[in-house]
């Protein structure tokens, strides 16, 4: 059965058959091959030659125009508008194309933001919280000056050393230096994954800046059809006019969305920081440092107001670094 | 004022030196498409490297026609252009260069046009985007084409632009939205207008093959 003229079928290009449209639909090749025949001059054409076919005619429209109907968006915008209304075919399915416009993008904004929520809710952010607070705990109850000996000093601290929330004893000490370890391990083990998750974010963060510019130039796209619809179409202009609205609609709430948003990617940013200058650099030198106390106190060694003085500063420090 | 000839005869003439002026001489045609992984369409691009007369943009020879169906992988038996181990091919001239038949999808494949390797007497080289249903995978396999309709609609992006070798786009079309309900396109022209090589859209698309377009021009 020969194919029918609107049906696809498989092109192949042969040398039988003499008719361009015959089963080879070919063009023979030369006897001499293209290369001796051709012409050493090239004739100047003004017109390409065109096949018959339906021709898209588009939607005359320039920066301009959309400039002035709808000011102050980046000449970007105008373009990709210009692009838009371009593409666009007054045909048949007008009115359902209307009815849509830019309705993908609106769509790709909600997937965005429950995506965007859900990365904010990532598991492993509550954990690292968790794991910095327990440490921030336990150096928020370290007194230095008492467990060097310097500061618990009365009859009443020495009574209650031992038994109140505080740590002032060597022993303690100890017992919180391994705990403090334990923690900066399970910290140090998350940074994979925050930096992760800090990506994904920012990718996310990418694309909702990608899909509000998408909508503003769908907006305006969408205005001017409106306004140039309005006089030989005007319930195709009014579909316009109300995706037109929508669509700026949708943009207002992106913008007033975008600070909740950056402070969401802040998070990660903020904890990888806390983790990568406080937990990972600062905190295993003063590890070390309480652990010489802990040494020290075991052999009864004391160490000078001062030593324990200038540890109790850098213990405030890391404190007020984590805190931030 | 009085002047003197400085030229002898016999003397060869001096030598000058020349720089091309011939802006934007390459052009770049790159079709984008992104569907559904298993999606059974696919995408092609085909240029011709033509000649015009006056009676409209002919081809006389199979070596004028870059298209993926005229590779000597896609058609043994008939294709005349070599396909190269990385899956490209072009015209002899070198004028025309084909990146390659991509079946994949989310994928583009682009067609080169370097007006200063076009042999003498081709003056317009006419633009073709096409859609056909084939199966996906690495290459085209000879008789892997099957006979359903297919149509720019069912692709649910595809676009080609048209750039000059600065990169500046020249033109652009939607395929999926302008030209939905047609399976062949008709882009445009480079052609050899009055300021050397440039870019004239046609933009006329129908449901029909490439032989057809073949039919126009040969």
């Amino acid at each position: 059965m020969p194919p029918a003229k609107d049906k696809l079928r498989p092109t192949v290009i042969g040398s039988e058959g003499a008719s361009p449209r015959g089963p080879g639909g070919s063009v023979q090749p030369p006897k001499d091959g293209p290369a001796r025949r051709a012409p050493a001059v090239k004739p100047v054409i003004r017109q390409p030659t065109a096949m018959p076919g339906t021709e898209r005619r588009r939607i005359e429209v320039s920066v301009r125009d959309l400039q002035a109907l709808s000011p102050g968006a980046k000449t970007m915008l105008y373009e990709r508008a210009r692009a838009l209304v371009g593409a666009f075919v007054l045909d048949r399915a007008a009115q359902r194309k209307a009815i849509l416009w830019g309705h993908d993008l609106q769509q790709t904004h909600g997937g965005l933001v429950t995506e965007m929520l859900d990365l904010a809710r990532s598991p492993v952010l509550r954990q690292v919280d968790g794991y910095l607070a327990r440490m921030m705990d336990i150096l928020g109850s370290i007194d230095l000056m008492a467990v060097c000996g310097h500061g618990g000093d009365s009859v009443m601290g020495r009574l209650f050393q031992g038994i109140n929330s505080r740590i002032d004893t060597p022993s303690e000490l100890a017992r919180a230096q391994a705990e403090l370890e334990q923690l900066l391990t399970l910290v140090a083990a998350a940074l994979d994954p925050l930096l992760d998750l800090k990506d994904r974010l920012l990718r996310l963060s990418n694309s909702m800046q990608g899909t509000a510019e998408q909508v503003e130039a769908s907006a305006i796209g969408a205005l001017f059809l409106s306004e140039r619809l309005r006089q030989n179409d005007t319930a195709l202009a009014q579909r316009f006019a109300e995706r037109s609205m929508s669509l700026t609609q949708t943009l207002a709430q992106m913008r007033q969305t975008g600070s909740t948003q950056e402070l969401q990617i802040e998070q990660p940013m903020r904890i990888i920081g806390a983790i990568q200058n406080v937990a990972l650099v600062v905190m295993p030198a003063f590890i070390g440092s309480i652990a010489s106390i802990a040494t020290l106190g075991a052999r009864k060694t004391t160490i000078s107001p001062t030593e324990a003085g200038e540890l109790a500063y850098r213990l405030r420090d890391i404190i007020s670094q984590l805190k931030t | 004022m009085l002047t003197l000839t400085l030229d002898k005869p016999g003397a060869a003439p001096a030598r000058k030196l020349q720089l091309s002026l011939n802006k934007g001489a390459a052009f770049k045609v790159t079709v984008a498409w992104q569907c559904d992984a298993s999606h059974q369409d696919d995408i092609d691009i085909h240029a011709l490297e033509a000649r015009n007369g006056g009676n409209g943009a002919k081809v006389s020879a199979l070596e004028e026609i870059l298209s993926t169906y005229n590779t000597t992988k896609m058609s043994p038996k008939t294709g005349v252009l070599p396909t190269a181990a990385d899956g490209s091919f072009a015209t002899p001239s070198g004028g025309l260069q084909h990146s390659g038949d991509v079946r994949v999808q989310g994928n583009t494949e682009t067609i080169v046009i370097d007006g200063s390797k076009l042999p003498a007497g081709v003056n317009e080289i006419p633009l073709f985007a096409t859609v056909h249903k084939a199966e996906h995978g690495q290459g085209h396999v000879e008789g892997a084409e099957s006979e359903d309709e297919a149509a720019f609609a069912d692709i649910e992006v595809c676009t080609v632009t048209i750039a000059d070798e600065g990169g500046r786009e020249l033109g652009a079309y939607q395929l999926s939205k302008e030209f939905g309900e047609f399976n062949v396109v008709q882009l445009g022209s480079i052609m050899h207008g009055d300021n050397g090589w440039e870019y004239a859209p046609v933009g006329r698309g129908f449901t029909g093959t490439f032989n057809d377009v073949l039919g126009h021009f040969s």
